[in-house]
């Protein structure tokens, strides 16, 4: 009998072969990436310095420090080269009796008994070294989430950094709201590196720079790492003040890699990040900390001490939440997310790997050896094409230089600026309203930002569809008294973050002849029911245009000092409908900073007075119709050594 | 806690093993029970699975332990072809009260018999005749937790039609179950009732044919203790459960029954099943089954051995 034959026989079985295959193989659905333009906006290298994600010159060193009994881990009972003191957690790290109970018997010790673990490399030399701690994040406790950073470590010790993976493993699994005891941990660790650097015969007697301390920590270890940078200042823990603190370390840097956020708050408000410099990176494919949480911390971290300090932010398409750890890989959600996560789109672990060494390096670089040739990539990060990879970024970045003029938090009143003196007004906009930021995981997650949404469109509604009208604009008015209190100059830079989005408005009205009846031939053409507009793939740009007190003008396209993109497409999920109820935006709005140096713009018109702004405005006239989002419009006169002559 | 696992596991494969190697010839002591209904399968995933359902989380949990009413939910309906002229099917569905459950079901069995004898049994179901019988029974279920243990009862009304022999009356299960490390354990007390008594009930036989002899048969009471667990092996999901029934008249029955899903896009599953009890009157050791879920939708299939080298099959469908 022929296998058709058979199945003719049997219950139809035929027929039901077909959806039967189409059930089984049509599920996943197809893959969506938004094109990419890496080939171009990457094609240029403008820092000479070198790569800071290739090697240096010291020879690397290791060596483990712990309790020297640890049941489960052998590197740190039977390797340690220094036996350090358990430490009490549990103030901060709360669980129920049996949890307790559980862990205890999986560990050998309580959360009251904490270890002081690390594996440790450092360059082979006298130092003093820069120190730096990296901290996982939330993992299965099991598989051991500390030796997934051997890569930095190798990296940093490489280039003149001690470099101290702690080990947290012991908190991990199913516990909550416990980053503030990833956070003091961190800052326990501390304590002995002080301890060992003021005691001679210890191997890292005077070899560290504790002057210079750097805290990396991702996923909850992201979190943690603002906590211990918050927590470093304080006397007392603000959720029960008999828990004393005595830190004061001379924590520089915070760097947070796909960072939860909230998960803590001490006292009840999100934590408070100052006076450090702070990078945070997320990938846009990210299976667990599925939207861009760090940014709600970036926008936190502010700078009073008039101290030169920076923060700038990564956004980094393809890339994952797993990949920068060498244990986790790209199961984000565990070893069975295959089954959820559609990983066909994620950038290779090399490239993710290469991505963090280059910024984390030049970071570092900066911020602790006071490389200052590196900060320009943090202002626009295309003057190192050659060293990132081919993948799209988004960034955003403030200097303490900053000074706002419209950041959309003080009031409801569209027409004033954050600061005195600035009196802002649009001209033919569709759409002009000031809204909070959220995330794409959840419309009601606020990024705890406000921003404008101006909208255009620059045809007269009617039969003639190429009449265009004014360009439509955006102004902000600076008076006398504030343009002379900017102190702004040549050297200065204006500041604005901006995202496109895929809203279009409609055709302006045309200007009414008040001689004329209604035409009801210039009203606009019935929309077709059901059409679904094709996706615009018209480039995005506009003109910047600024004013002195003379009426002087100089104009660029905004386009010249960084990408601008629609909204980069974002599916993580394989399987379409589960992606469309749990996300309402297949996109992460991310809004890119943009840093015009004036010196750029007024090298070809000495006849501009750079220290009597009178106006900045946004000229919707390179592309007809479109929607942008504004946030963070400002100027700096600190920006010098984040520019780099020479744009892309 | 991997010595529970191994432990559980152990159980599980013991009690499939000591249901295989029990001795048949004790099939005789399971025979005069009525009605029949209360003795048939009424589930296509646990009849695949040794017919163990002590500590499943499915709807029709409602048939084996009612207090597994409380982590239960969906509704299922199944169908079992035992012969060309025996079937049985099965309907229930669970929902959410307070923090426990209540469910409604019924199974309905149809049968022909040339048997003279009552009460019928699953070998005697099987074969034509000139009797038609039918077996019904309707349950109210619920299930509440109860300082962290699960207690349910329900209410049965249970009715045969067999020749001339016709009556009906109310039975009662009574179910108790708690997790302990992971492992769900249930302990259920079933068919608990008067003596099923039809010789008030019975009609006049169509001309020319011989009336059945009626007696009152006890109901089918069975005590069983069981448990369940899941775990994952590789990309495998397994449930493993086992239960070990005793009878009115000290009949011990261990059963068991293993599942291995395997997933390869989120909410669809391919699962096999396997089983091994020991059998009764009518019932061969071995039952397997195979069922594929799309979301919260599955779709089950289990054929069970029956004596005489016989199978009979039967095909699920559940919403979660």
């Amino acid at each position: 009998m022929t296998s058709s034959t058979f199945l003719n026989r049997h219950l139809g079985m035929r027929h039901l072969l077909i959806p039967g295959i189409l059930i089984l193989a049509g599920c996943t659905q197809t893959l969506k990436l938004s094109r990419d333009d890496s080939h171009i906006v990457l094609s240029h290298q403008l820092i000479t310095a070198p790569n800071p994600g290739e090697p240096g010159a010291f020879a690397v060193k290791t060596l483990y420090y712990g309790s020297g009994t640890d049941k489960r881990r052998a590197e740190f009972r039977d390797s340690v080269a220094i036996r350090t003191k358990t430490v009490d957690a549990s103030p901060f790290v709360a669980m129920t009796p049996a949890i307790a109970k559980d862990r205890e018997q999986e560990w050998g010790f309580g959360v009251n008994k904490s270890p002081i673990n690390g594996r440790v490399w450092y360059p082979a030399g006298d130092g003093p070294f820069p120190l730096v701690l990296i901290v996982h994040g939330n993992h299965d406790m099991l598989d051991y989430s500390d030796p997934g950073y051997a890569y930095l470590g190798e990296l940093l010790a490489s280039r003149g950094f001690i470099l101290v993976s702690v080990d947290e493993n012991f908190i991990n699994g199913n516990l909550r709201g416990e980053s503030d005891g990833r956070a003091w941990l961190l800052l326990k660790h501390l304590e002995d590196w002080k301890r060992w650097n003021d005691s001679a015969g210890n191997p890292f007697y005077h070899k560290v720079d504790m002057s210079n301390i750097a805290l990396m920590g991702h996923s909850r270890g992201g979190e943690a790492v603002g906590i211990a940078a918050s927590f470093n200042r304080l006397t007392h823990y603000p959720d029960d003040a008999n828990v004393k603190f005595n830190f004061n370390f001379g924590i520089k840097s915070v760097f947070a890699i796909a960072p939860v956020d909230g998960q803590y708050k001490p006292a009840g408000v999100p934590t408070p990040i100052e006076n450090v410099n702070y990078v945070v990176i997320h990938g846009s494919h990210d299976g667990d900390v599925s939207s861009f949480s760090g940014l709600r911390a970036y926008q936190r971290v502010k700078f009073t001490d008039g101290k030169p300090w920076f923060k700038s932010a990564w956004y980094v398409y393809r890339a994952n939440h797993g990949q920068w750890n060498s244990v986790w890989g790209n199961h984000d959600n565990g070893p069975r997310s295959g089954r959820s996560l559609d990983l066909r789109g994620l950038i290779s672990p090399e490239e993710q790997r290469q991505f963090s060494k280059v910024v984390i390096g030049a970071f570092l670089e900066a911020t602790l050896h006071g490389r200052q040739e590196y900060l320009p990539m943090f202002r626009d990060y295309r003057d190192v094409g050659a060293w990132l990879p081919k993948t799209m970024y988004i960034t955003r970045f403030q200097e303490s230089g900053f000074q706002p003029l419209a950041t959309y938090e003080e009031d409801v009143d569209v027409t004033t600026g954050s600061v005195p003196g600035v009196t802002i007004s649009g001209d033919s906009l569709a759409t002009w309203k000031e809204a909070p930021l959220s995330l794409r995981d959840n419309a009601t997650d606020l990024l705890n930002s406000q921003a404008v949404t101006l909208g255009w469109n620059n045809h007269i509604r009617g039969a003639d569809t190429t009449k265009l009208g004014k360009p439509a604009s955006y102004t902000l008015a600076l008076s006398d008294s504030l343009s002379a209190a900017l102190g702004t100059s040549s050297n200065s830079a204006l500041y604005l973050s901006l995202a496109p989005t895929d809203a279009r408005p409609g055709p302006r009205a045309p200007a009414r002849d008040t001689t004329k009846k209604a035409d009801s031939a210039s009203k606009a053409p019935g929309k077709k029911p059901g059409a679904k507009p094709a996706a615009d793939t018209t480039p995005v740009d506009l003109t910047v245009e600024i004013t002195d007190a003379n009426g002087v003008q100089l104009r660029t396209p905004l386009s010249a000092f960084g990408v601008l993109r629609r909204p980069l497409d974002v599916h993580i999920l394989r399987r379409a409908d589960e992606e469309q109820q749990r996300f309402p935006n297949q996109f992460e709005l991310v809004l890119q900073t943009y840093v015009i140096p004036l010196s750029e713009l007024v090298r070809g018109s000495p006849a501009f007075d750079a220290t009597h702004l009178r106006s900045i405005r946004l000229v919707f006239d390179r592309l007809m119709v479109g929607t942008v989002v504004v946030d963070d419009i400002g100027v700096s006169s600190k920006i010098a050594p984040f520019v780099k002559l020479g744009e892309p | 806690m991997p010595f529970i696992r191994r432990a559980v596991l152990s159980a599980v494969f013991g009690t499939a093993l000591t249901a295989l190697a029990a001795p048949v010839c004790l099939f005789a002591q399971t025979r005069s029970y009525a009605p029949l209904i209360l003795r048939l399968p009424a589930s296509a995933r646990h009849l695949s699975m040794g017919n163990v359902g002590i500590a499943s989380r499915d709807d029709d949990v409602l048939f084996y332990n009612p207090a597994q009413l409380v982590t239960a939910r969906g509704t299922s309906v199944s169908l079992e072809q035992f012969s060309s002229t025996a079937h049985s099917g099965a309907l229930s569905s669970v929902a959410r009260v307070g923090n426990g459950g209540i469910a409604v079901g019924a199974t309905l069995a149809e049968f022909e018999s040339a048997d003279l004898y009552y009460p019928l049994n699953r070998a005697t179901m099987l074969g034509r005749g000139v009797n038609n019988g039918t077996s019904a029974n309707l349950v109210l279920g619920i299930g509440q937790v109860f300082k962290g243990t699960n207690l349910g009862i329900a209410a049965k009304y249970v009715d045969e039609n067999f020749a001339n022999i016709r009556h009906g009356q109310g039975a009662l299960d009574l179910g108790v179950s708690r997790s302990f490390f992971g492992t769900a354990f249930g302990l259920a007390v079933q068919n608990i009732g008067a003596t099923f008594d039809p010789r008030d009930a019975t009609v006049p036989m169509p001309w020319g044919s011989a009336p059945i002899p009626v007696s009152s048969t006890p109901l089918p009471l069975r005590t069983t203790l069981g448990a369940s667990r899941a775990t994952q092996a590789g990309p495998f999901d397994i449930y493993g459960t086992a239960a070990a029934s005793l009878l009115r008249n000290d009949f011990f029955a261990p059963a068991g029954g293993v599942e291995i899903g395997y997933s390869w896009l989120d909410g669809y599953d391919i699962l096999l099943r396997a089983g091994a009890r020991r059998p009764e009157h009518g019932e061969g050791p071995m039952t397997a089954g195979v069922g594929f879920a799309m979301d919260r939708i599955s779709i089950d299939y289990a054929v069970e051995a029956l004596s005489g080298s016989r199978f009979a099959h039967r095909i699920g469908l559940r919403v979660k």
